[in-house]
């Protein structure tokens, strides 16, 4: 084996110019990023280079195939007692000069980000580090191999061509342009199919690997070295056991229950009922008992929960996001029948007092990722009362709680609920379950990739926020007392005891605060609009007078350009004031228009 | 006949859509309504270390639409940083307040939802 290594050192360093170009690419993918290699945590952002790097190993594995074929080394070979060791010697020597290349390509960029920033800790290390070895070695390793496979099946100069389809077929600039659905080159690329996913919503999932990802790696390598040996070898005994591992490859993608990629999900906005309630609102919910199962994989989380409940009627409306399934309702153990539309659970009761059980799903709630999940207590991703959902702060109810997280130790989780035998327990206005890098920074818990100098902006800048709001409305309001910063919920919420601040400062929330914390809303945001859009002064605005006569009617409108316009700004501010301590910014048309 | 109406369907619907960042305080303005060949950088915009408005908004007739915003680096993923859902009958218009870093470009695009 040693010898057949050493052949293929030889006929490697024969040809320097791929020593120079392997070099020119290690020394180009550090000079040109330069500017944004700051810490580990970027390195998935090295895509483009890693993407260029394959190609050029695939080319190698091309041009090695085409040396063999001008020297008839194949045929010459093959007829050796010997060719299996000497086959399998060829493969280790790829894997190993892929290997040393990866390594240049780690240390180099490790070594520079150490020098310059110096903060590389063990923990960031392991995860780049395992994140590099799936994402930048497999996917040199199978460059070589897929090169040398396609110049050995059609041995011609449009053989180029094919090779740079297939790479773009399986590195993440399939999934970058959406080339093909997601679900189709998550599995076909053989870096990281996430990467717009974790420069966007899913920061949490920067340099994690998913089990899919495992999956994903084993399925190519199993196909592409059976096509290999295949192709390589001859006889109907290996025939047969590489034909089995291109069928096994190939299935693994239909079976598996982990996927490698995550798919794009809603926003979550503001809770808005639409429809009249009538009295199914009439009712309060004493106690929560939840089981919580993390699929570790996509969007996939399911539960199951016991909801103590008293209604004054049967019918009853609950809170429930779209993206959760109910996959069955019982009420003291029998079965029920439900509906499930505009975010709302309709359930026709057998009696007024008793135990609602349901059996919930969901594979596309925007907080929920592969190896991290944000379960905050102002969102219904549980059956909340629905006029909690429209405004937590407001119509804040408090419950006991009951939660097991199956598979997880619960000390993995931040929460705002004690841990009592392994499980959370306790009084509060909602579940708060974090899973992830997550850490306490100041007085805020927020993700660890944020800088204690990002989170001290934040905290000022809400702050400020609060206190301009303040002056304006002339209250005192402030912030709840336990902060969190969360990734995926990008506006601001809060109930009386907890706030949810978007994790990235740069954004102005100043609109959602004044929503969340100082406007009560019974049926959703258009309660409010009114009085928003006096707020920030957009009802006078020109260009908006169209949009306005559609929301609010063209009479109101026209009669409410006549007259405030001309006010002082002082007394504009006035009225504002009194409006709001009137009608805490649930403000009508025929109030403004019995003040003007 | 039915594939004609599905065509002006979809080519009205597109041509609804708009996204754009103004920037306060600044030289830069950009605007630029969706067509059927806009491309991911449809609007770029040097930052300027203040704050910018990025608006996407329905102009006209039905349809909905995505209005994403983006930090442009050469050679590198760009980075979502906000995404607008609009849509004609409820939320016609959205508005975001973001700041600019100096050292970074932005990119704004406008996508219709079929």
């Amino acid at each position: 084996m040693l010898k057949v290594l050493k052949l293929q050192s030889y006929i490697f360093l024969r040809t320097p110019l791929w020593l120079l170009l392997f070099l020119a690419i290690l020394v180009v993918s550090l000079i040109m990023p330069a500017e944004n290699l700051t810490s580990l945590e970027i390195l998935p952002g090295m895509v483009y280079f890693i993407m260029a790097a394959s190609l050029l190993l695939m080319i190698f594995g091309a041009e090695t195939a085409r040396m063999e074929k001008a020297n008839y080394q194949t045929e010459s070979l093959f007829i050796l007692p010997k060719y299996r060791i000497h086959l399998l010697g060829k493969i280790i020597f790829w894997l190993l000069l892929s290997f040393l290349f990866y390594l240049l390509f780690y240390l180099e960029v490790i070594v520079y980000i150490g020098l310059m920033h110096g903060n590389i800790t063990y923990e960031s290390f392991l995860a780049s580090l395992l994140y590099t070895l799936l994402c930048w070695f497999i996917p040199f390793f199978l460059s070589i191999v897929i090169g040398y496979l396609c110049y050995s099946a059609i041995p011609s100069i449009v053989t180029y061509v094919g090779i740079v389809l297939i790479w773009f077929l399986i590195m993440p600039y399939n999934s970058l342009t959406g080339f093909f659905a997601i679900p189709v080159s998550g599995w076909l690329v053989a870096g990281d199919p996430n990467i717009e996913q974790i420069h966007g919503t899913y920061r949490l999932e920067m340099l994690q690997l998913n089990y899919g990802f495992y999956i994903q790696r084993i399925a190519m390598l199993l196909l592409i070295l059976s096509i290999f040996f295949a192709m390589q070898l001859k006889g109907k005994k290996v025939r047969m056991v590489c034909t089995g591992g291109v069928l096994v490859a190939l299935c693994i993608p239909l079976i598996s229950p982990y996927v490698p990629y995550i798919t794009e999900s809603e926003n979550i906005r503001s809770f808005i009922i639409d429809e009249d309630l009538k009295h199914k609102d009439k009712f309060n919910i004493s106690e929560y008992n939840f089981i919580i199962s993390h699929g570790r994989s996509n969007h996939e989380l399911s539960y199951m929960v016991d909801i103590h409940l008293e209604a004054e009627e049967k019918e009853i409306s609950l809170a429930l996001l779209n993206a959760f399934t109910i996959i069955e309702a019982r009420w003291n153990d029998e079965s029920i029948s439900f509906t499930h539309n505009q975010n709302l659970l309709d359930i026709q009761l057998p009696n007024n007092k008793g135990v609602l059980k349901l059996q919930v799903k969901t594979n596309s709630f925007v907080s929920v990722a592969p190896t991290f999940f944000e379960l905050i207590s102002t969102i219904p991703w549980y059956p909340m009362h629905p006029r909690e959902a429209t405004d937590p702060y407001h119509h804040a109810l408090k419950e006991k709680y009951s939660i097991a997280i199956e598979n997880m130790s619960p000390n993995q989780i931040y929460s705002n609920l004690p841990i009592i035998d392994n499980k959370f327990v306790g009084e509060a206005y909602g579940p708060v379950l974090l899973l992830g890098d997550f850490e306490r920074i100041g007085a805020i818990i927020a993700p660890k990739f944020k800088k204690k100098e990002q989170i001290a902006v934040h905290a000022e800048r809400t702050q400020k926020i609060i206190e301009g709001i303040n002056e304006k409305l002339a209250v005192s309001s402030k912030l709840p007392e336990k902060l969190y910063a969360v990734s995926t919920v990008n506006r601001f919420t809060s109930n009386p005891e907890e706030a949810f601040l978007y994790y990235d400062e740069r954004i102005d929330q100043s609109q959602n605060i004044l929503e969340s914390l100082y406007l009560k809303k019974f049926n959703g945001f258009q309660d409010v609009r009114l009085f928003l859009k006096l707020y920030n002064k957009q009802l006078e605005d020109a260009s908006m007078i169209d949009m306005h006569k559609r929301q609010f009617g063209e009479m109101f409108i026209d009669l409410f350009l006549e007259v405030y316009p001309k006010m002082e700004e002082h007394e504009k501010l006035k009225l504002l004031r009194q409006w709001y301590n009137e009608t805490s910014g649930m403000l009508t048309t025929e109030r403004i228009l019995e003040e003007l | 006949m039915s594939k004609v109406k599905k065509m002006i369907g979809v080519f009205s619907i597109v041509g609804l859509l708009m996204a754009s960042a103004n920037v306060y305080a600044a030289t830069a303005t950009a605007e630029k309504p969706v067509n059927s060949t806009s491309t991911v950088e449809s609007v770029s915009i040097n930052g300027t270390f203040a704050y910018a408005t990025f608006k996407t908004e329905v102009t006209g007739g039905t349809g909905s639409g995505q209005g994403k915003l983006y930090e442009f680096r050469f050679l590198w993923p760009d980075k979502k940083l906000w995404t607008h859902d609009v849509y004609y009958n409820g939320n016609e218009s959205e508005t975001t307040s973001y700041y600019l870093d100096g050292n970074e470009a932005y990119n704004v695009t406008a996508w219709p939802i079929f």
